[in-house]
């Protein structure tokens, strides 16, 4: 009998969540930029997962009788290189399909770091309030007060060049945020009266804060996510161009710009393919995370 | 090719008091794209702000009653509606100048620019942190500064918040 009451419960939520997402489809799906967007990024998904199979050639693999190669369109170009080579032989396409991987590699690793982190500092400063409160956001207020990616780059320079420090190092800049936003909800919802119900029962405070008041703060946390992902692909293309982030050879879309730099005036291929890569990319999930607030936050809905 | 010596450290002015022929126009076409390149991306920061903040005040009653008394539109919008929405607008501007570093710090590298920003870049590739931590001081001051200035602008643009306590 216990049994079939709780099988029953247990269907009514799972209907409730299908309807849920039925209709944050229905909200999302409204906005066409946002569902391009959506297929677009699904698609450079793809073409990261299986790049060792879509690549044509290998991306640091040379060939010594085509350099700086055009596009198969432009005079010279062949279809053995469709986007053209750089100007030590190597294939453009493939490195930019290689350098997908990096890119969305780059955006996950720092929205977990700076999402993690973040959400807890947010948690406790909005859960306790008073002198942690006070600390935990000056310390953040501090880290906003610079340029997002002048810091990046001074914390690249102390902890020295290499992609993983570029990640962490956006991850840092971009952390303040998330904990910004959590506080921000969790000091909303804690007045609410099902946390008093759940403080009244006796829930413990660890349950409380991750499992009673965390899920109802989510929304703008996931756009934020959504928003910050193409932040830190930027950022970290920055930092790649700049000479702080991965270092040659690796096909990240930065590195590769920063490479082709002085060739601008005679192969315009080489620099302005991965610059296209990253505008693209960055686009896509931009409209996508627009989409996503909306559909989301009805507060923030734009008009 | 021009020279002139650096007398305000302007380039613009300099290249005007040298009186050369055409260096100011030298100076001037050098400068174009930079500006351009800088530029954009607080453009539409900026224009997107000011899209949804006009939106908002034309909706109001009083704009209403503006159009209702025969104002012609450019007044209405010019004046009535744009100083309204210029605060959330002015925010946003104020907030722009430190991604205007972040990109003069790139700006200045592709073009060449003996900048701020360049002059960090060489001296975090020199390992060089007196320098690295004083340009990252007189930034942060000019950021600070900047928006302490920003909320100062906020009165002066609404009586409102300026007649309260």
């Amino acid at each position: 009998m216990t049994e079939a009451l709780y099988d029953q419960e247990l269907d009514s939520r799972e209907v409730g969540r299908i309807a849920l997402l039925k209709e944050f489809w229905a909200y999302f799906s409204e906005n066409r930029g946002a569902v391009i967007g959506l297929f677009f990024f699904i698609a450079i998904i793809i073409i990261a997962v299986f790049a060792d199979f879509i690549a044509p050639h290998l991306p640091n693999q040379q060939f010594r009788d085509a350099f700086l190669q055009p596009p198969f369109w432009q005079e010279g170009g062949s279809l053995k290189f469709p986007l053209g080579t750089d100007a030590v032989g190597r294939d453009i396409l493939s490195r930019l399909i290689h350098g997908a991987r990096y890119s969305l590699f780059i955006g996950c690793v720092v929205v977990t770091v700076a999402l993690v982190f973040g959400v807890i500092l947010g948690l406790i400063a909005g859960f306790f309030r008073g002198r942690t409160d006070t600390i935990i956001m000056r310390l953040m207020d501090i880290i906003l007060s610079f340029p997002s990616l002048l810091l990046a780059l001074v914390l690249v320079a102390i902890l020295g060049p290499s992609l993983i420090n570029a990640m962490i190092a956006i991850a840092i800049v971009q952390q303040p945020h998330y904990v910004r936003l959590t506080r921000a909800a969790v000091m909303g919802e804690m007045n609410k009266d099902y946390v008093t119900a759940a403080r009244v029962i006796g829930v413990r405070r660890m349950r409380l804060m991750f499992v009673t008041i965390l899920p109802n703060c989510m929304a703008p946390l996931i756009v934020q996510a959504a928003l910050s992902f193409s932040t830190a692909i930027l950022d970290a293309a920055a930092l790649g161009f700049l000479g702080m982030g991965a270092q040659p050879p690796t096909p990240e879309w930065g590195t590769m710009l920063a490479e082709a730099r002085e060739f601008i005036l005679r192969a315009w291929w080489v620099v302005t393919l991965p610059g296209c890569a990253i505008l693209l990319t960055v686009l896509a999930i931009n409209l996508m995370g627009d989409g996503l607030r909306d559909a989301l936050d009805p507060k923030l809905k734009r008009s | 090719m021009y020279y002139f010596e650096p007398v305000t450290g302007f380039m613009l002015i300099d290249s005007l008091l040298s009186g050369q022929e055409g260096a100011f126009k030298s100076a001037l076409s050098h400068l174009i794209l930079p500006t351009v390149v800088l530029g954009t991306i607080p453009l539409a920061v900026i224009a997107r702000q000011t899209r949804s903040a006009m939106l908002e005040v034309l909706g109001e009653d009083y704009i209403r009653t503006a159009r209702a008394k025969g104002l012609p539109p450019s007044r209405v919008i010019g004046l009535h509606a744009l100083r309204n929405a210029m605060i959330p607008v002015i925010t946003v501007i104020g907030l722009q100048v430190g991604v205007l570093f972040a990109g003069a710090i790139l700006t200045e590298t592709i073009f060449s620019w003996p900048g701020v920003g360049k002059w960090m870049v060489d001296s975090i590739f020199r390992r060089d942190y007196t320098s690295v931590q004083g340009g990252l001081l007189l930034i942060a001051v000019i950021i600070m500064i900047v928006n302490l200035f920003v909320d100062l602008l906020y009165g002066l643009i609404n009586p409102r918040i300026r007649h309260t306590e």
